[in-house]
């Protein structure tokens, strides 16, 4: 399946595209020689940002049971971007406001109330695991959660989230999709993570598989606090089938690997964009190779592709050894996505409700660096998933390069039943 | 059949885990006394180590605010040099530990070597946090990555090397403690100590040297199970748990039974893994980690009686418990200034105040339990997450008036508390501690992670309480209004209710009974107290208290996340409850404001300082030196001085009960 632009949403599509054409060729021009050292910002041809900082909010987990430092570093790599080179926000200075939380729904809560009082009129990259106390008070304010990781059940199913590439239902769907398609898998093997939204993985798998033809013919539950993957794996394997995906926290990425690699390394291992960035890949050393990796976004290493080069370029400018995560990539793309609906607001229209009813009203909207948005709730157990299509990338040789050029949407396949 | 056989051969890497941490465990207990809830935290500390000294070559040091990285090459060190490096490491950790912290508590109740313990744990983990963060960090391999097929079944060549190294571990530590001058010693000083001493031996000498070997046990397995899975600071932290039920069935005594159960035990973990793919009606997920907890369940049901510690009588002073002449002083005191606080503060400060009392409605579960029965309960949070979870399940869409969902919550958790308590009948102290360490984390496992109770991606929610038809929820109908005053004041009344149940249980005859057990099981039990009935009425009490409590946090919440129940919060609540004064009202009330994490003061060190990070840290230093320097908790220091102080000025002393006051008390009752 290719993009899905439709004519409703074409003239939204040519404007933003439009717009992130002038950072795409800014990116291109600068980026060459980029890499030994940090280059310097080049200089804008844009107005500098004025007036009143537009106040973007982010809750930070950056401890507790996972640490995801990226999102912030390159949240806020992208606010300098904008602000520097972009001119603002609809001619206005954005203003990104952080708390660092544990990922406990108590800190999550305190931080959620003390960045609601510095009246923010969006959270950007949302990605921590306390949501259950912090979703429901955004949501009682009102702010809108852009870009929100669709990674906890608060934020997959709330109406005010919109997630640009990373959510569960999304991913596993169009991920399984393109395996069953592409991948020409007839037979999928499941290990499966235990926590609560381990069976709506399962189900994700299971209807788009068969809607395309394939099986998933065992499921193997993995214990979240599993120090070894080899009983599971060993479990897997059993039948022989064409794949097994493995749905694994970030910590059991490289015992995958590399109990895969020992037990069954005859099978094609599928791992989710959690297992993408270069610290797991260069650790998994030759295990992960051949692996099929899962992402929501471009292939952060394709910098042919003008989002990607503009995205290197702002993370070696602008961030503080930002590394190449799903979690980075998304909130890079919250923060541009937000850019985007407020400069189509205008300096004086922006509020927390206008940005949450432009962003309803998109139909198949330009996104950065993924397949376009529609944000219109009708995904079966996610209403905040947004951006429908995936891609699945493979390591080759401590690389992920691609598959295929095309984003793989299984969210009309899934079955609620 | 050789596919079982696979999958048992398998779950040799973890067991030996297991094995190494369960004879590291057995050899302080056998030196000290003390069940070293850390051990697997030390393992996991030593394994960052290990990584750091392979990637930069610096050794990291368990300190903050001072340099903490000592360089020892300028590059990584190669793999033998940074074993080494690291196992004497892990030795010189467990003298630092020995001598800092459980030399001062040779003679302590069993309480009070607990908590230190788990003061040690929690230290440890948020050392670990701060040093290395909680990215998954893959570690180097140390052992042969090769395969091996055993009668048809191909391994990994490390899972056999590893369990081979923890059964000649623990065949080595037998025989030495079994042959040589210094294992005899070791075992007279622990059997008697005064004798032994008396013979020119130093009891403090054997008992370090103990230490030293236990801890570096644990580096040894913390940097080859480290490959196995990426380290994080709880995924080794947590082995303790299956480790702790290997111990229990060597009786806390046997080196090698010890390491035969760890290696079983991951067996057991493995062939769980098997036999849910291979059988439908086999439970699919979560017998992996209840296998430990039916395991420590079985040991203590069956042998309850031969562990040691029963019937102990000789334990030092438990926490007091004073009552004073105004009972409700403090909450006459409290709330009054909790409502003031709730209306005139701005709203993330009204969060943190709400979120501390609603901490100490947890705390105050505690008291009951620990505090005037002394029985060590770490499944607190698993309680009130029951309560939580059943209240939004089975009268999540009733609509029923929040006092009586409280009342709810609480009343159905109270057949869990008593399921709970029934261990609690032969065994105190440790060998508790330990059982409800495993039934939290069996729970967690089995319930919270469970579908049908948790809701899967949906989760539960909890709908907005209301009383006489108003709502008094945590949220408005409008946006920005969160949290509500009404909801603050709720949270205070059902605290001043919980606390006055607490309070008045204290006073009562019940309340003397309770403190008699405590003291002196025997002795209550010789002047007609029924200790059965009062250890029953305290789980069953405290399991109430703290399913209300999850029931207020349903409230707060709206929808239940099991984080927020986890058995790292147990841990947690024991700790701040120990550090403010488990025995009392006031001391939950200094721990929820004072210590809670989201609490007023959290917030506030967050806000002002940006340190909310060091909470943890805080915690776990703070048990350790109360457990050391202050077992009374906080406010009975306070009250102390405030005592001394009156004294100096002549004023009358007030009257405190002290633990021994209630024996005649019950009596005369």
């Amino acid at each position: 399946m290719g993009r899905r632009i439709r004519a409703r949403g074409l003239l939204a599509a040519v404007m933003a595209t439009a717009a992130l054409a002038a950072c795409g060729s800014s990116g291109s021009s600068a980026s060459s020689g980029a890499s030994s050292s940090r280059p310097a910002a080049p200089v804008s041809t844009l107005p500098p940002p004025q007036g009143e900082p537009i106040v973007v909010a982010m809750i930070a987990q950056e401890s507790g049971p996972a640490a995801l430092p990226d999102s912030r570093l390159a949240a806020e790599a992208a606010v300098k971007y904008v602000n520097t080179e972009l001119g603002g926000a609809a001619g206005r200075p954005v203003q990104l406001e952080t708390c660092i939380t544990d990922g406990s729904p108590e800190q999550s809560s305190a931080c959620a109330n003390q960045l609601l009082e510095k009246h923010p009129v969006a959270f950007v990259g949302e990605s921590e695991l306390g949501t259950a106390g912090s979703v429901p008070i955004i949501e009682t304010a009102g702010v809108p959660l852009v870009g929100a990781a669709g990674i906890t059940p608060e934020l997959v199913l709330s109406h005010d989230a919109f997630a640009f590439g990373l959510d569960a239902v999304g991913d596993w769907s169009g991920w399984t999709k393109y395996l069953a398609t592409d991948g020409n898998a007839k037979t999928i093997n499941l290990i499966n993570i235990d926590i609560p939204a381990a069976p709506v993985f399962e189900k994700a798998v299971r209807s788009v598989a068969e809607a395309n033809g394939a099986k998933v013919d065992k499921v193997v539950s993995l214990p979240l606090s599993a120090t070894d993957v080899s009983a599971q794996m060993a479990a897997a394997s059993e039948g022989n089938p064409d794949v097994i995906m493995a749905v694994v926290s970030a910590q059991l990425c490289v015992p995958a690997a590399q109990a895969h690699e020992s037990i069954a390394p005859q099978t094609k291992l599928f791992l989710p964009g959690i297992c993408s960035s270069p610290q797991t890949i260069s650790a998994a050393g030759s295990s992960m190779d051949g692996a099929l990796v899962g992402v929501g976004s471009l292939n952060p290493y394709d910098t042919g592709q003008p989002d990607v080069a503009t995205y290197r370029r702002a993370l070696d400018t602008y961030g503080d050894h930002v590394p190449l995560s799903q979690f980075a990539g998304n909130a890079f793309t919250a923060v541009m996505n937000l850019k985007a609906v407020v400069d189509k607001l205008g300096p004086t229209g922006v509020t927390a409700d206008a940005i949450t009813n432009a962003i309803k009203a998109g139909t198949n909207v330009q996104s950065f660096m993924t397949d376009t948005y529609t944000c219109d709730g009708k995904v079966p157990l996610s209403p905040g998933t947004c951006v429908r299509g995936r891609r699945v990338l493979e390591v080759k040789s401590g690389q992920l390069s691609n598959l295929s050029d095309q984003w793989f949407d299984g969210t009309g396949q899934v079955s609620v039943g | 059949m050789s596919s079982f056989l696979l999958f048992a051969l398998l779950g040799l890497g973890g067991g030996a885990v297991i094995a190494l941490l369960a004879v590291g465990v057995v050899g302080e207990y056998k030196a000290s006394g003390v069940v070293n809830f850390a051990q697997g935290a030390i393992a996991m500390f030593c394994a960052y180590c290990f990584t750091e000294l392979r990637s930069t070559g610096e050794l990291v040091l368990p300190v903050v605010i001072l340099p903490h990285r000592v360089p020892l090459a300028r590059h990584g060190l190669d793999t033998a040099p940074a074993v080494v490096v690291t196992i004497v490491y892990g030795a010189l950790f467990g003298v630092v530990v020995y001598v800092g912290i459980f030399r001062w508590l040779r003679r302590a109740p069993a309480l009070a070597k607990v908590v230190a313990s788990i003061g040690l744990m929690l230290t440890v983990q948020a050392l670990a946090v701060i040093h290395f963060g909680t990215a998954a960090r893959p570690s180097a391999r140390v052992l042969p990555t090769d395969t091996v097929t055993v009668f048809g079944a191909t391994v990994g060549r490390d899972r056999l090397v590893l369990a081979g190294i923890a059964v000649v571990a623990a065949v080595v530590l037998a025989a030495f403690y079994r042959f040589t001058r210094f294992g005899i010693v070791t075992r007279a000083v622990a059997q008697n100590e005064r004798a032994a001493a008396l013979l020119g031996w130093w009891p403090v000498r054997s008992e370090m040297a103990t230490w030293a070997i236990a801890s570096a046990l644990a580096a040894l397995a913390g940097l080859l199970a480290a490959p196995l899975t990426s380290l994080t600071p709880s995924t080794l932290t947590l082995a303790i748990v299956p480790a702790l039920a290997a111990v229990l069935v060597a009786d806390l005594s046997s080196f090698t039974i010890a390491a035969a159960a760890g290696l079983l035990i991951g067996i057991g973990q493995s062939l769980c893994v098997k036999a849910a793919t291979t059988w439908s009606w086999f439970p699919q997920r979560g017998m992996a980690e209840v296998l430990p907890f039916a395991v420590i369940a079985v040991v203590m049901l069956v042998r309850g009686d031969r562990l040691p510690t029963r019937g102990e009588t000789n334990e030092g002073r438990m926490p007091r418990a004073p009552l004073g002449r105004r009972p409700f002083l403090p909450l006459a005191v409290f709330v009054p200034v909790a409502v003031a606080f709730t209306v005139a503060t701005s709203a993330g400060w009204r969060a943190a105040v709400i979120q501390s009392v609603i901490t100490a409605c947890v705390l105050l579960s505690l008291v009951v339990l620990t505090g005037l029965v002394g029985q060590v309960s770490l499944a607190q949070a698993a309680f009130a997450g029951l309560g939580g979870f059943l209240l939004a399940k089975l009268l999540g869409a009733a609509g029923v008036p929040f006092p009586v969902g409280l009342l709810f919550a609480g009343l159905v958790t109270v057949p869990l508390g008593l399921l709970v308590g029934v261990p609690a009948l032969r065994i105190r102290g440790i060998n508790l501690a330990i059982i409800t360490l495993g039934a939290g984390v069996a729970i967690d496992a089995f319930v919270f992670r469970n579908e049908q109770i948790s809701g899967g991606l949906a989760g539960v929610s909890v709908p907005s309480p209301t009383l006489f038809g108003v709502d008094v929820g945590i949220s408005g109908s409008h946006a920005g209004d969160y949290p509500r005053v009404v909801f603050g004041l709720v949270a205070i009344a059902t605290f001043t209710v919980l606390a006055v149940l607490a309070v008045n249980l204290r006073r009562s005859a019940t309340g003397a009974h309770c403190l008699a057990v405590r003291t002196n099981e025997r002795a209550a039990s010789a002047i007609g107290i029924n200790v059965a009935a009062t250890k029953l009425l305290a789980f069953g009490l405290s399991a109430f208290i703290a399913g209300s409590a999850g029931g207020l946090i349903g409230y707060q919440q709206g929808r239940l996340s099991p984080e927020s129940f986890s058995i790292f919060v147990s841990l947690m609540l024991l700790s701040i409850a120990y550090i403010g004064g488990i025995a009392t009202v006031p001391g939950v009330i200094f721990a929820g404001f004072a210590l809670a994490p989201g609490g007023l003061v959290y917030t506030a060190m967050e806000r002002w300082f940006h340190l909310g990070e060091y909470q943890p840290i805080v915690a776990g230093v703070g048990v350790i030196a109360s457990a050391i320097l202050n077992p009374d908790g906080v406010t009975a220091a306070l009250n102390k001085s405030r005592a001394g102080g009156r004294r100096k000025a002549g004023a009358t002393i007030e009257t405190v009960p002290t633990t021994n006051a209630p024996v005649l008390a019950a009596g005369r009752a």
